[in-house]
């Protein structure tokens, strides 16, 4: 049975409910509620937003449900750049886009998007020396000299190692 | 415009994590903007990988890392560490060492150690007797040692309770000094699992009943009744394995090789095997009636295996309930026909293969035979739920190996669900049949 859902800017997606559900919010959202055709509002997510989020939801629509077991975080981290090749297409998109999908799936509790945001956003900053990292995301530096200065000695062992 | 700056902390707090604990990218975060750095810091798990290598380092340097350490240290909280430490043996490093234990007993004693990975040289000959407490390492679950630990070392470690010390692992070429019986008697006694290297001499102590996961080098020496999960690399010849008697075992990979005649190996609970190397005879050895999954391994084999593996899944192997199968070893063409047809339950085939000729000849030899009446095609296995197939090299027309891939995924109709091919760099999986429900319900209904 499709799923009604209506965005911040009052667009409507009927989407089948095997794809709906991989958003956990959604999913308890529809078992409270039970059958209904009632639309479903997400007023924290954009028609564009949710386009995107959608086709994410439909590609991995048969891909197991995370248990609650996380992984370690010793095994999080092995996999920092481990993103398969269609989530790391589907994630090539611009700054703005990537941040809203990050905020969507945080929203609609999509655990394995989120994961895939994170990752990317790490991969971004990975390598990168704290100048290149504000330049690629436009932050201002708002240490004063002398803290900079102090912040740059304390790093200097770590960056050596 | 939404930036970086609008996600909430918890999700910032996450992209730091895949930066990875105490990396250099972590650390180059703290000196971003105030915002960034007041998030990083005042986070304590972040900083808790601490890793110590000392190696050529001048006075000087060592005071920079001495620092650095006790910062590290400062931003963890009380949270419980992972230590990895390791040192040259020449005497200026081992002098480094002592004034490292006391910054630890001050900012973060030995109880907050969570893992340890230790390859401290046996030259170190400081006593650390005066070091000793109460509730040392009292938290500790996992010991690896690089290097057979300095006495001083392993006298601290085994003069406290380790209650919580369950897995304990010695890497390559750690010799247990044969006089310091006592002590690592005192570092296995809540072990579950235990795993050595080659050429790694173990301590001659009788293993604690409680281990439960061995992965060792050779087998060994002493039965250990409980044990559940064991690996074992080295070649073992069929006598020494059909000897052992390990009831409740669930799990076994080895590398049988002189096969008794006449002789049965019964493993009433074993759920999973890995067979290594080439003697496939043995293999009519084992009795296994609920075994679920076997898996063939023999990367150094170029010569195609044909009848002497058949010969042996259908002349005494017995494993009516197995319903995985994984391969990575060279066939020869329509013997993965024969081996599938031995047993009916298959459900989930894993195949590694040179190339995507191999590739295609298999999905042929699977799916697509012409049964012996005529008319539609017949499948050898026809309770296969999924397949994957994992290419040595990159296909050379890769659209024609994908398009091939997708039609048989079409093609071959109930209860199939799943093909997922892999090659290097690549990957390609297609679900069919959404109708007969989510995937994970035929995954996890067979464990």
């Amino acid at each position: 049975m499709p799923v009604l859902l209506v965005t911040s800017d009052n667009e409507q997606f009927r989407v089948e409910k095997v794809v709906a559900q991989r958003s956990v919010l959604i999913k308890n959202m529809l078992e409270d509620v039970g059958e209904s055709d009632q639309p479903i509002p997400l007023p924290n997510v954009t028609a564009p937003v949710l386009k995107k989020v959608l086709e994410y939801c439909d590609h991995h629509q048969t891909d197991p449900l995370p248990t609650g077991d996380e992984p370690s975080a010793d095994e999080s981290r092995k996999r920092t750049t481990d993103i398969s090749e269609w989530d790391q297409k589907f994630i090539t998109v611009d700054q703005e886009m990537l941040f809203e999908i990050i905020l969507a799936a945080n929203y609609l509790d999509i655990k394995p998007l989120l994961d895939v945001g994170c990752k990317t956003v790490a991969n971004m900053i990975k390598g990168k020396s704290p100048e290149e990292i504000r330049k690629l995301f436009n932050i201002v530096n708002d240490f004063t000299p002398e803290e900079e200065a102090q912040i740059k000695k304390e790093n200097e062992w770590a960056e050596d190692r | 415009m939404i930036t970086i700056s609008y996600l909430p902390p918890e999700i910032f707090i996450q992209i730091l994590q895949c930066l990875g604990r105490n990396s250099k990218s972590l650390v180059r975060v703290t000196a971003v903007c105030i915002q960034w750095r007041v998030v990083a810091i005042n986070t304590p798990y972040l900083w808790t990988d601490i890793t110590i290598h000392l190696k050529e380092l001048s006075e000087s340097q060592f005071l920079i890392l001495l620092n650095t350490l006790d910062m590290f240290l400062s931003r963890t909280g009380d949270l419980l560490l992972d230590v990895h430490w390791y040192s040259r043996a020449t005497d200026k490093e081992m002098a480094y060492i002592e004034p490292i234990y006391h910054l630890f007993r001050e900012k973060a004693p030995f109880h907050r150690w969570k893992t340890l990975s230790l390859g401290l040289p046996r030259e170190f000959r400081c006593k650390l007797s005066n070091l000793r407490e109460v509730d040392n390492f009292s938290n500790l679950e996992s010991l690896v040692l690089l290097r057979a630990p300095p006495i001083a070392y392993l006298d601290l470690l085994s003069s406290t309770i380790t209650p919580k010390l369950v897995s304990l692992e010695f890497r390559h070429n750690v010799k247990c000094q044969p006089e310091l019986t006592t002590q690592y008697a005192k570092l296995f006694a809540h072990a579950k699992t235990f795993r050595s290297a080659r050429g790694s001499i173990l301590p001659s102590i009788p293993l604690p009943p409680s281990l439960t996961r061995l992965r060792l080098w050779e087998m060994p020496s002493q039965p250990i009744l409980n044990v559940e999960h064991l690996s074992i690399k080295e070649e073992i010849p069929m006598e020494t394995v059909v000897a052992m008697k390990y009831p409740n075992l669930r799990a076994l990979g080895f590398h049988p090789i002189a096969l008794l005649e006449g002789r049965t190996m019964s493993l009433p609970k074993l759920r999973w095997l890995g067979f290594r190397g080439n003697s496939f005879p043995c293999l009519k050895a084992i009795n296994a009636p609920v075994l679920h999954n076997l898996n063939i391994y023999d990367h150094e084999s170029t010569e195609p295996v044909g009848e002497e593996l058949v010969l042996a899944l259908a002349g005494g192997f017995t494993a009516p309930k197995l319903y995985g199968l994984t391969m990575d070893l060279p066939l020869e063409r329509k013997v993965i026909t024969r081996i599938v047809k031995l047993f009916p339950c298959l459900k989930n085939i894993a195949l590694i293969l040179r190339d995507a000729i191999e590739g295609e000849t298999t999905f042929n030899d699977l799916f697509f035979q012409s049964s012996e009446e005529g008319g539609d095609y017949e499948r050898p296995c026809p309770s296969l739920i999924s397949l994957y197939i994992k290419l040595k090299v990159v296909p050379d027309d890769m659209l024609r190996w994908k398009r091939y891939a997708k039609h048989t995924a079409r093609s071959v109709g109930d209860p199939f669900r799943v093909l997922t091919s892999e090659w290097p760099g690549g990957k390609y999986i297609r679900v069919v049949g959404h109708h007969l429900g989510p995937v994970e319900d035929f995954s996890l209904s067979y464990d």
